[in-house]
């Protein structure tokens, strides 16, 4: 094998392994049979499902219908008898009307009436039922891809991802109703659309899409009920879409992955001051620009994220440090931050990375930075300075080797998820405490350092004792 | 079509690729066993697809899954080469005795990575999946496709380093 082989020609060569074998005739043949053997079975079953379906529902409604008929018999008869008893002119009106209209005074007899055909409840039940077409609620087990992302905006409410789909509930996720924008079906079929969310609150939320046909930011402003579209203006897919982050109902950032080259990734960053009716375009990254401190080329980004005026790019690139640009004067200029490594960790070769530093107000924020050196480790940094400097905490390092998803929650407690053990951090990222979790999980959302919610899957599961002890919310 | 005719007209178009998928991320030579249940499952949870979605893709998120559940039952061979030679014997004999060596420490390196590193390696490098099409069959986001990717690509540079170092 020969040394120091690019990435490029390590995937070529990768591209080159054997993928010739075939399976043999008879290993199709008996797939095949298994296959449509299968079928037979379903379709008997489902055939025979069927038939003790109506043969339940006739036994389970014979009761209840021998009952109401015999009620409707005694009702007549006494509803005839006391026609009888009441001698008055307008009784013989109302009885010879078709629509049985009842006195005022009668109410007591408003049962044995047909009542009005057009009555006012159909009426406030369109206007207050949302419009998706699902409003009986949407099993999570017919989800078409596991479980994306989940972000609970309130006790009651909060949004799904899960590949192409949205959901919506309104009940602390114990049911669901798909609000998935109905452009989103065009773009899908045109391959693989990339997605990126901002639930931002009840109302309010953008899907950025990038497929082979452009990319596109969808709204709503009124929970999933309705959405309109933005077509971005950018050539679509590579990398799609990084970020999508808003700071108010009216201004938001989108970071779109253009294209990658070696060591290298070239990026689009827009604003919007309209909350995503229009999107500027602040700058693409350059492979040769005369531009002084333009956004950069170099590395891989991890994401953006704002503090006012002053934007953050995370990522990480070949560098023996970690990655993070700053711009003060919204995404025109980037200038290197300096990031210190602990002790005891290593960032050399591109082998550590940044997320993007998350601050809640003007001095104080909180940025996590991976180190992949001898394991997969978190260090969450601290700046009370608006980002000038960054001190690290104390590391928590996964167990399973695997990437792990992390939440800051608020401005003193983190939760770093490592599959089954759930690392929680009262004081910053100086110390963790961990929990090891009943249910296996792929990422967490906290509501705040008691209520969360945890997916794998399709399955939801939800703490109320910041995550000591679960429970299966749904399917 | 109904849903018998959808699911042979897909295996007859992505029986074989499924099947090779199945042998490098298994490390296992049988897994015909394995392509039959992506099969059956596929056809038991079509009337939940997408139209709008690709088959393929769809059909290496189920093979991946049955893959994990087969490892629950029955333990991975690892570093296990029977798979490799078995898939190289559809090389041409000079092809195979001027690379078989470098393929084969190239897969080997492959099967050292951990399992997210391998999955993504399988199927952004080895498939040539998209990063839209690698998110929706593993269910990750494009950025930790990307992510992952480029880690897993250094990770195994690493351990091709270390090998040639050793020898």
């Amino acid at each position: 094998m020969k040394k120091s082989r690019s990435e490029k020609e390590l995937v070529d060569t990768i591209r080159k392994l054997p993928q010739k074998h075939k399976l043999s005739p008879e290993s199709r043949e008996r797939i095949l049979t298994a296959i449509r053997k299968d079928y037979e079975v379903s379709v008997t079953r489902n055939a025979r499902n069927r038939r003790s379906v109506r043969k339940s529902s006739f036994k389970k409604w014979k009761a209840p219908l021998v009952s109401a008929v015999a009620m409707g018999l005694v009702v007549l008869i006494g509803f005839t008898l006391w026609k009888s008893s009441i001698v008055q002119p307008q009784v013989k009106t109302s009885a010879s009307s078709s629509s049985h209209t009842i006195k005022k005074s009668d109410r007591n007899h408003t049962l044995l009436t047909p009542t009005n055909k057009k009555g006012t409840t159909t009426t406030q039940t369109k206007t207050t039922t949302r419009t998706p077409n699902n409003k009986h609620g949407y099993s999570l087990n017919k989800l078409q891809s596991p479980i994306n992302d989940i972000k609970m905006v309130s006790d009651q409410v909060g949004w799904l991802q899960a590949g192409n789909q949205i959901l919506y509930t309104q009940d602390s996720g114990k049911s669901w109703q798909e609000v998935t924008p109905k452009g989103l079906g065009a773009k899908m079929s045109q391959g693989s659309p990339l997605l990126k969310n901002e639930f931002y609150d009840e109302k309010n939320a953008w899907v950025a899409v990038s497929s082979q046909a452009g990319s596109s930011v969808y709204h709503t402003q009124e929970g999933g009920t309705t959405w309109k579209e933005t077509p971005i203006k950018d050539q679509g897919m590579v990398g799609g879409p990084i970020t999508l982050t808003f700071t108010s109902q009216n201004e938001g950032w989108l970071l779109q992955a253009v294209g990658a080259g070696a060591g290298s990734e070239l990026v689009s960053l827009f604003h919007t001051r309209d909350g995503g009716t229009t999107w500027d375009s602040v700058g693409t990254t350059q492979p040769n620009t005369n531009q002084k401190d333009p956004l950069p080329l170099g590395g891989m980004k991890s994401g953006l994220s704002v503090n006012q005026s002053s934007l953050w790019l995370s990522g990480l690139d070949a560098s023996d440090y970690p990655y993070l640009y700053n711009s003060g004067d919204l995404g025109v200029h980037w200038k290197k931050q300096t990031v210190p490594i602990p002790n005891g960790y290593s960032a050399a070769g591109g082998s550590s990375e940044t997320f993007p530093p998350h601050f809640f107000n003007q001095s104080f924020g909180i940025m996590p930075v991976h180190y992949g050196n001898g394991g997969q480790s978190y260090v969450f940094y601290l700046t009370q300075d608006g980002g000038q400097t960054w001190r690290p905490g104390t590391g928590v390092k996964s167990t399973t080797n695997n990437q792990m998803p992390y939440q800051i929650i608020d401005d003193h407690h983190i939760a770093v998820l490592d599959t089954n053990v759930l690392n929680v951090s009262a004081d910053q990222g100086q110390s963790w405490k961990t929990v090891q979790l009943k249910y296996t999980m792929d990422n967490i959302d906290f509501l705040n350092a008691s209520i969360g919610y945890g997916y794998h899957g399709k399955t939801v599961y939800k703490t109320l004792d910041g995550g000591n002890t679960w429970t299966q919310l749904s399917p | 079509m109904n849903n018998l005719e959808v699911i042979e007209d897909w295996f007859r178009l992505y029986g074989d690729e499924v099947y090779n998928f199945l042998i490098y991320y298994t490390r296992r030579g049988d897994v015909e066993d394995l392509v039959q249940e992506v099969f059956i499952k596929a056809m038991r949870g079509l009337d939940h697809f997408r139209e709008e979605s690709s088959p393929k893709t769809w059909l290496f998120s189920i093979a991946k899954n049955v893959a994990i559940d087969s490892f629950r039952k029955k333990q991975p061979i690892p570093m296990d080469s029977t798979a490799f030679s078995m898939a190289v014997t559809e090389e041409t004999p000079d092809e195979w005795l001027e690379v078989e060596e470098e393929k084969k420490e190239l897969y080997h390196a492959i099967q050292a990575l951990n399992e997210e590193y391998r999955l993504v390696i399988l199927f952004r490098a080895l498939k040539e999946f998209s990063i839209a099409e690698t998110a929706e069959a593993l269910g990750w986001s494009a950025l930790k496709v990307r992510v992952t990717y480029h880690r897993a690509l250094k990770s195994l540079q690493k351990i091709l380093g270390q090998r040639e170092g050793l020898a």
